[in-house]
Order: structure tokens, then C-alpha cells, then sequence
């Protein structure tokens, strides 16, 4: 074996995941090779110093507090489903409410529009600008010109 | 001493008072594993708490398969890197959009040294960790901190093992260079001034 590839495979010799053959190659050539076992010997000094990198321990109360937000999770749960009905019915009631309120509002216009006209027509009837028949009302409410 | 995965039954069956023990198990392992990412304390104290609590929710995606570790692991690798993204984007706005901040990504507590000397190697083992690539940080990681098998990171990160061998190695070989460097630079001042 060569350094090139022993080079490559030196990580993960040090690692331990190398299948019997390539270890006892690698072994060979370490025994052998002064540059390689150097390289070596850094790996394993790095390995150790990312080990002793400083640990922490978790803060005190860390189980318990992990637990409450556990529980209130769980009580936010049981309200979670209902209020997923709750939604939908809300948005139901209001497309219906819409649905229920355009005639409405349609016909309060409507009602409205003919007060005016009536209004309007008994002022010019009083003024004696235009003479209305019975007739005229008559095609006004309805819509009704046949009639004529 | 019950295994995880009598544990787990027992707190799917309604018992999630049990859960402590996994918390209790696994706490200070996930967070160090977590620090180590991001150099972060008190941030790594947060993420740990919401990986316990990502992984209660989660439990009826664990499939009883004897390695709950892996699946622990799984969720503090990805909200790790949640944050980490999250982080860049914040700093890049910060960056880009006001004069006053300063662009340093993370900040790590300096803890109590014996010397200097360790303090300084110390500091730059950090910041080359800190500048590796987010994959190879990760498998670097488990396999070094946490002595994880190949199988076992690629079970946890869904990468192949080939990938992952590559990873550690790339990671490894940059880490060496810059240090090993830096201390070869120092002796040889030291070697010009000793002359």
C-alpha cells in the first residue's frame, strides 16, 4: 500500500471502521513509514483535544422544566381538536350569514326604492305636474307593462 | 434498569412521568453535542429543551428499533441546524442593513483555563471548528464526541457511508492543517528569534 492511500484511509483506521484486511495493510505500512505515523499521531492528538473540549452540565432545574412544557402541551392538546371544529363552524356561520344577507339587503333596496318612487309620484299627483293612474302604480310595483 | 424502548412503551401507555428518566439519560449529552455545534451556551441550554420536547411529541414516529439514541439525536441535529440557519439569516439582515453591529457569528463563553497556552489552542481548535462545513461539523462530531458508529451517524443523518467517511476524513484533514500549522508557524518565530 501506498501513503496516497493510506492517507485516506488513515481517518477512518483511527475510526475503527476498516475491514480486516485494510487494517492489517495499514498496520504493514505504518510499521514501516515514519511520515504516516506522524499523521497519525496528529489525528489522535486532535481526536483527544476535541474530547476535552469543555462540558456543560444542563441547568438544574432542567428535567422539571422540560416536563412542565411537556404537561401544558398536553392540556393544549385536548383543546386543540375541538377548536379545529370551532374554526370551521365559525367560518360556516359567516359564508351562511353572507349567503343569508345579499337577498336580504336586496329587498330593504328594493322596499326602499319604492317609497321613493311612490313618494316622488304623489308629490307631482299633488302639484298637479303629471296625472297617475291606478295603472302607472300598478306597472311601477309590478313590473308589469302587458297589463297596459 | 429498563431498556429505552420499555421506557417509550411505558410513556405512550399514558405513563409520561417516565419520560424524565430518558431526559435524565440523555440531557447532558445532547447538550454538549448541541454546544459543540454552535459554541453557544445559553442557547445550547434552550435548543436542548425543545429537542426533549420535540422528541415527546414525536414519539409515535419511533418504531421500537432498539436505538432510540439515534432517533434523539436525529431531532437535536436538525433543530441544531434550524437555529443555525436562523442565525445567518438574522446576522446577514444585521449586517447589511445596520452599520453598528459587528459580524461575528457566534460567541463562545471563555471558561476557566490552567494557562494561557491552553487557552489560545483551545481558541483555535474552536474557530476551526466553527469554519468547517455544517456536514462535516455534524459527522465530525458524532463520531469524535459521541463515539457514534458509521451506521449508526448515517441512521441519524440519512447520508450514506461512503459520504460520511469522506466527511470525517475532509473534516479531520482541515482541522489537523490549521493547527498543526499554526503550531508549526509559532516554533519556527520561536526558532528565528532563539537565533
Amino acid at each position: 500500500m501506498k501513503c496516497n492511500r493510506v492517507k485516506l484511509l488513515l481517518s477512518s483506521f483511527q475510526d475503527n471502521e476498516l475491514t480486516e484486511k485494510e487494517r492489517a495493510e495499514i498496520f504493514l505500512h505504518l510499521k514501516k513509514c515514519e511520515k504516516c505515523n506522524h499523521e497519525l499521531e496528529q489525528l489522535e492528538s486532535l481526536k483527544k483535544e476535541i474530547k476535552n473540549l469543555n462540558e456543560f452540565e444542563p441547568i438544574q432545574n432542567f428535567t422539571s422544566l422540560v416536563m412542565d412544557k411537556i404537561n401544558r402541551k398536553k392540556r393544549f392538546n385536548m383543546f386543540s381538536i375541538p377548536s379545529l371544529v370551532y374554526s370551521f363552524t365559525f367560518i360556516l356561520f359567516f359564508i351562511l350569514g353572507f349567503l343569508i344577507n345579499v337577498p336580504l339587503k336586496n329587498n330593504v333596496e328594493n322596499k326602499q326604492k319604492e317609497i321613493y318612487i311612490s313618494n316622488l309620484l304623489m308629490q307631482g299627483q299633488e302639484l298637479s305636474l303629471i296625472n297617475v293612474q291606478d295603472k302607472t302604480f300598478n306597472m311601477l310595483y309590478n313590473g308589469d307593462i302587458n297589463e297596459k | 434498569m429498563f431498556s429505552d424502548d420499555e421506557i417509550i412503551k411505558s410513556v405512550k401507555s399514558g405513563k409520561t412521568q417516565n419520560f424524565e428518566i430518558i431526559i435524565n439519560k440523555y440531557n447532558k449529552k445532547v447538550l454538549n453535542f448541541i454546544n459543540r455545534m454552535i459554541f453557544d451556551h445559553d442557547e445550547s441550554q434552550n435548543i436542548s429543551q425543545d429537542v426533549f420536547l420535540k422528541v415527546y411529541e414525536n414519539l409515535n414516529r419511533y418504531k421500537m428499533e432498539g436505538n432510540f439514541q439515534a432517533f434523539i439525536f436525529k431531532i437535536a441535529k436538525n433543530l441544531t441546524l434550524n437555529y443555525i440557519k436562523k442565525k445567518k439569516r438574522v446576522l446577514f439582515f444585521s449586517e447589511h442593513f445596520s452599520n453598528g453591529i459587528e459580524g461575528k457569528y457566534f460567541q463562545y463563553e471563555a471558561t476557566q483555563y490552567k494557562n494561557i497556552e491552553d487557552k489560545i489552542k483551545e481558541e483555535l481548535l474552536i474557530s476551526s471548528i466553527m469554519e468547517l462545513k455544517e456536514n462535516q461539523k455534524i459527522a465530525l462530531i458524532l463520531k469524535v464526541y459521541l463515539d457514534f458508529s458509521y451506521k449508526n451517524i448515517s441512521k441519524i443523518t440519512g447520508w450514506s457511508i461512503p459520504k460520511i467517511e469522506t466527511l470525517i476524513s475532509r473534516a479531520k484533514n482541515t482541522l489537523k492543517r490549521k493547527i498543526f500549522l499554526q503550531e508549526n508557524k509559532d516554533k519556527n518565530v520561536y526558532k528565528v528569534r532563539e537565533k
